[in-house]
């Protein structure tokens, strides 16, 4: 089964906040061929909330990944969290959940919750009712009685899961359309709407989609974080970037065969490339002078690709982009912004790399450094493996 | 009157040599000429790799190649241009 695991999520905190009690935490660990995330949403907000969900989320996160069962790592996780003295509650609550992907296998994900809204199961565009096993928990100190759920579920591609905190569900209370909040079946029913409108949203446009309702039914002023990440199991998107012409000039023309019979989204970063491909395929390629921004050269044009940029300026820019996880929203409109929508919209990058030195880039009068071609393709695979998740290939020419 | 071509290197070498500020060209001709004249982009003309004969950056105009170009060195060029076109013209 070819597919791809979509992680993101999106997040408003309390207004007047500068900082959130909802924490999500995401991470793939390869060699075991999981994917684990936690929701955890602290007790309060602000600061302390902040620090006591970040101390939930990456125990939870680090238990998750060791050999221990499931439940039991969330009992410990439960042990360990401290009941507030004032309120007898525990800090914080959580969902974990983890993915396992191994090849052959069915794609199989546990989930556990407590105290978080229920998790949101999405399978042709209707909500799915799973089956939970209650684990009841007796603590010392406890006031309450404290209940842990515990879902095994197969997954296929296509499916959807969304996980979320108490913001989302409560976004609106106290409003007169919706009293006690907008609740997990109006939650439910928008997003089986919304499917219906746009069975294609992205991971993170589906979970913006909700936070932004939720944050509408607060009149804007978010009462409480309003968190809500989405996993999309889909069909993987592929992406190419050429850059770098290839180390014999006779190997040109298996570069642009690699070009032109490469399944997916295409980018030639370079202008020494961008001109073999033209020269090869005949084509003529138009230089869009209007996204020209003063920091980086514009991008062009050339039948058969979908963005044409220069080499390593771009590259470069692309590479602090990556690090600094910049939102999409505050992407520049230059060469890099176009760049980094293509990279964030596909799954599976695959980097033709040619190896040939530009003598031109070397020379000792040129004002700042350029930098090295491998160097810079390094950095940017290990930004989109560690931030962004992506999966990446190298190939030298 | 055909219109004098500016092709501008957007390459590397030129850009960090000063392309960029040479895409605003437009803004320092005097405006009575602007209407003549049309600044496009390229993407490296192969030429930066001979350091020493062609230092970026490199524009080039009706088809003749101006290395190490700033402004004024366009400036000069084009009023060449457009004598010889008027000249050329019939009064």
């Amino acid at each position: 089964m070819d597919y791809f695991i979509e992680v993101d999520y999106s997040q408003f905190f309390k207004k007047n906040q500068k900082i959130g009690g909802d924490v999500f935490l995401l991470s793939r660990n390869k060699s075991e061929d999981q994917i684990i995330c936690t929701l955890s949403d602290g007790l309060g907000s602000g600061v302390k909330a902040n620090v006591l969900a970040n101390l939930t989320a990456h125990m939870a996160q680090k238990f998750a990944f060791s050999t221990i069962d499931i439940i039991k790592s969330a009992e410990i996780i439960m042990n360990t969290l401290p009941v507030c003295k004032e309120r007898k509650i525990s800090y914080s609550t959580f969902s974990i959940l983890k993915i396992h992907y191994r090849n052959g296998s069915p794609l199989r994900a546990s989930i556990i919750e407590y105290d978080n809204p229920s998790f949101l199961l999405l399978r042709d565009g209707e909500c799915l009712e799973v089956n939970k096993t209650v684990h009841e928990l007796q603590r010392a100190g406890a006031f309450k009685e404290e209940v842990l759920y515990h879902t095994e579920v197969n997954l296929e591609v296509g499916d959807r899961i969304l996980l979320y905190t108490d913001g989302v569900t409560q976004a609106g209370l106290g409003t007169k359309p919706y009293p006690l909040g907008w609740r997990e079946n109006n939650v439910k029913a928008f997003v089986k709407n919304l499917m219906k409108e746009k069975p294609d949203l992205s991971a993170y446009e589906l979970a913006s989609a909700i936070t932004i309702k939720a944050k509408a039914l607060d009149i804007y002023k978010a009462k409480d974080d309003i968190t809500c990440s989405s996993i999309y199991i889909r069909k993987p998107r592929r992406l190419l970037i050429s850059t770098g012409p290839p180390i014999n000039e006779e190997n040109d023309t298996v570069l642009v065969d690699k070009i032109n019979n490469f399944e997916g989204m295409k980018i030639i970063s370079g202008g020494t490339t961008a001109m073999i491909y033209s020269r090869i395929n005949k084509t003529k390629i138009h230089v869009n002078i209007e996204d020209f921004d003063n920091i980086l050269p514009p991008s062009a044009s050339v039948e058969g690709i979908d963005l044409v940029t220069e080499g390593m300026l771009t590259l470069n820019n692309i590479v602090q982009l990556l690090e600094k996880r910049t939102p999409l929203t505050e992407l520049p409109s230059n060469a890099a912004g176009k760049f980094m929508k293509l990279l964030l919209s596909s799954d599976q990058v695959h980097f033709l790399v040619g190896t040939k030195i530009n003598e031109a880039h070397q020379d000792s009068s040129i004002p700042f450094e350029i930098g090295i071609r491998r160097s810079i393709i390094r950095r940017i695979r290990t930004a989109l493996e560690d931030n962004y998740l992506k999966e990446t290939t190298l190939e030298f020419i | 009157m055909k219109k004098i071509e500016i092709e501008i290197c957007m390459g590397t070498a030129c850009f960090v040599m000063g392309s960029a500020n040479l895409m605003r060209i437009k803004e320092s001709i005097p405006l009575e000429w602007c209407d003549q004249i049309e600044v496009t982009g390229s993407f490296c003309c192969n030429l930066c790799r001979n350091w020493k004969d062609s230092k970026p950056p490199i524009v080039n105009i009706n088809g003749e190649i101006i290395t190490g170009a700033d402004e004024t060195k366009i400036l000069l060029h084009l009023v060449g241009l457009i004598k010889e076109g008027n000249d050329a013209e019939p009064e």
